[in-house]
């Protein structure tokens, strides 16, 4: 049980800088999930923290020790890779006691302490079995038993369910979140996938291009997104941006989309959006949930306006409506009675409590 | 024919599957085989030989000297098996990782390619490309500086070290160690690289990585490697000639050649007991270890 510090961690290959100064701060027992595209530099920094990589520059401290020229063996890490690494030729039992068999470690104490990871993960009855007589699902929690049993100070996954199909890796999704609350180990977990970073994560970090895009709950970069990047990397399907402007008309602020179309924005937006120049090019960010069918009555802030469908997507629980505005493929989120086919016209609202500005040229949401 | 379309039988048989008890059985049916066909065909030619094969072989007769060329021939062909000896032990040991260090010539094989595919250090890929032109450079245009070299050590120190055997058991490691160390870096580098990854994250050594990791995921890779070094050390035929000139220095092959045919006169017989004493042990071999080297040859290509 520790935290984990990253102060100002540069990896340099040759002339490619492919981290390029990270700070975080990992608090003891929490859930950190590192997210981005790939070549992003997620794995890397994954990986130094594994002690795999050396640092070009900056601190890794771990548990408050700088480990920068600690050997792994000696950071007290456990990680579980993508390929689940199991050594082919020991069974179950030995791949998981072989960090502890070569610690030296009673023998009791790691037949105890297999027993118990066993059935945390509930592969009692295949701990005398090869990996290769396993399913991909086994293998993963074999993998996790792995690291389990050396109860270390951090466990670090590096996309460990990218190997599996779409059905397992929910249900081994889960698995990784019930492991987490009954171990309440410090966690640092790379995937490229949003979901499994939002569902998974305490705190997410989105990465891109080698740099922390921004940091935050599951919630907050859903709902506050900092940059568009974040806003557009987070959420599915992805949110629209349609390019807008701002202006004054009778006194009281719009957001113009088309030459036919432009909306007064709610009084606590256009409050806050008061400083903007009106010639600046922005974008307006808004999630396909926040564009629906119109309702007959009036709300404050739903805009209804007209749009000819290109395609239509049922959901079953929902109807996933796309049209163009502006040269920008837009998609909204209508009840599937609403009444949306290819090709045909529908009404829609737009919620605009809920939208983003963003700076078109800087991607930085106002 | 018949010993050779039976072998390709069993060698279908036995591809696809797990080493197993029918698949050894099998092997020794096809040793079986082999040997009858061979007696037979003698048999049919009425060789007057067949009939004295074991009073030829193991009394001495044999190109009339004091040690049966057999026995000399068995013994230069230890260099394989000091190969596969060490390789092997280490291999099935896996607790003891000292009998690595019990200084085969095959010793330097396992740990050179495991260092030469996984620690990247300055000039190891030109050093791996390096072993394997060594490899490259046939052994006639080596046996002549090679004579000579030996010629000038016995002119400086006094030891006899042409006319001898054992010398043998020296020279055929410039053969086996590059080409096995080559065969040992691809099977090494086909090996993930989590698995070591792994291994360093739960607290090994590169020594422990490799006596526990490396070597027993790598047993097929071995095992076919030491097939090849025994088959070249066991099959080599100018070097023995070369090297060695009096009969009780002589090995199987060149023996057969320079002391059974005289002149015009050949001594069937006792060629053939030659030939089959000298064709029966990479038989036996091949059989047994048929699994491990179709698995060898082809999981090193493969795998990724």
């Amino acid at each position: 049980m520790a935290d984990v510090t990253l102060r100002k961690v540069v990896k340099r290959y040759d002339e490619v800088e492919a981290v390029r100064g990270i700070d975080l701060d990992i608090a003891d027992h929490e859930f950190v999930v590192l997210v981005g595209p790939s070549g992003c530099g997620k794995s890397t920094t994954l990986r130094m923290i594994a002690g795999l990589e050396d640092i070009s520059d900056g601190d890794i401290m771990i548990g408050g020790d700088v480990v920068n020229d600690v050997p792994p063996k000696d950071r007290d890490i456990a990680m579980v890779f993508q390929n689940y690494a199991l050594y082919p030729h020991m069974t179950v039992a030995e791949n998981m006691s072989f960090g502890l068999r070569l610690k030296r470690y009673p023998k009791a104490e790691i037949k105890k302490r297999i027993d118990e990871a066993a059935r945390m993960l509930d592969i009692v009855e295949l701990v005398d079995r090869k990996p290769k007589q396993l399913s991909g699902g086994q293998r993963q929690r074999v993998a996790m038993g792995r690291a389990i049993v050396r109860n270390p100070k951090v466990f670090l996954f590096d996309e460990p369910l990218s190997n599996l199909d779409a059905k397992l890796r929910v249900q081994m999704r889960i698995e990784i979140k019930k492991v987490h609350q009954k171990v309440r180990t410090t966690t640092v977990y790379v995937t490229h996938d949003q979901v499994e970073a939002m569902t998974l994560a305490d705190r997410v970090v989105v990465m891109n291009h080698g740099r922390i895009e921004q940091i935050g709950t599951p919630n907050e970069l859903y709902h506050k997104p900092a940059t568009r990047f974040v806003a557009s990397f987070i959420g599915s399907p992805a949110m629209n941006f349609i390019p807008c402007r701002l202006e004054d008309v009778g006194g009281k602020m719009h957001i113009r989309w088309t030459d036919r179309i432009a909306f007064p924005l709610p009084p606590a937006r256009a409050a806050r959006y008061q400083n903007i120049s009106r010639t600046d090019k922005l974008l307006l960010g808004i999630r396909p949930e926040h564009i629906a069918e119109a309702r007959p009555h009036v709300e404050p802030g739903i805009e209804p306006f007209e749009a000819v469908l290109d395609v239509t997507e049922p959901m079953g629980m929902e109807t996933l409506v796309y049209f163009t505005l502006e040269g920008a493929q837009i998609c909204g989120r209508v009840n599937p009675n609403a009444g949306a086919h290819d090709g045909g016209p529908l009404r829609l609202a737009v919620d605009l409590n809920n939208m983003h500005l963003l700076n078109e040229v800087t991607g930085v949401v106002l | 024919m018949h010993a050779v379309r039976s072998l390709a039988d069993y060698v279908h048989a036995a591809q696809g599957r797990e080493p197993t008890a029918e698949a050894g059985e099998a092997a020794i049916r096809c040793i079986f085989d082999l040997v009858s066909a061979v007696v037979v065909g003698l048999d049919a030619a009425d060789v007057p030989g067949v009939r004295r094969i074991a009073q030829d072989t193991f009394g001495g007769t044999f190109g009339g000297g004091s040690t049966p060329i057999w026995f000399a021939r068995m013994a230069t062909g230890m260099v394989g098996a000091a190969w596969s000896n060490s390789a092997a032990a280490s291999a099935l040991d896996l607790d003891d990782g000292n009998r690595l260090a019990r200084g085969h010539p095959g010793a330097a094989v396992i740990p050179a390619a495991f260092a030469l595919s996984r620690m990247r250090f300055w000039g190891s890929t030109m050093l791996a490309t390096g072993i394997f032109l060594t490899y490259l450079i046939p052994e006639t245009l080596l046996f002549i500086p090679l004579f000579k070299m030996f010629a000038l050590v016995n002119e400086y120190t006094g030891i006899q070290l042409l006319n001898r055997w054992w010398v043998l058991l020296l020279v055929y490691p410039t053969l086996t160690v590059p080409f096995c160390t080559w065969i040992m870096i691809g099977y090494f580098a086909s090996i993930p690289k989590e698995l070591d990854e792994a291994a360093i994250i739960d607290g090994a050594s590169w020594f422990q990585t490799l006596t526990r990791i490396f070597i027993p995921v790598a047993l097929p890779g071995l095992i076919a490697a030491t097939i090849f070094a025994f088959t070249v050390s066991w099959a080599q035929f100018l070097y023995p000639l070369v090297f060695t000139t009096s009969t009780d220095q002589l090995v199987l092959p060149v023996g057969i050649i320079t002391t059974l045919i005289k002149g015009d006169v050949f001594n069937w017989g006792q060629i053939m007991t030659g030939a089959l004493l000298g064709a029966a042990p990479p038989l036996i071999i091949y059989a047994f270890l048929m699994d491990y080297y179709i698995a060898g040859l082809t999981a090193g290509a493969t795998k990724g």
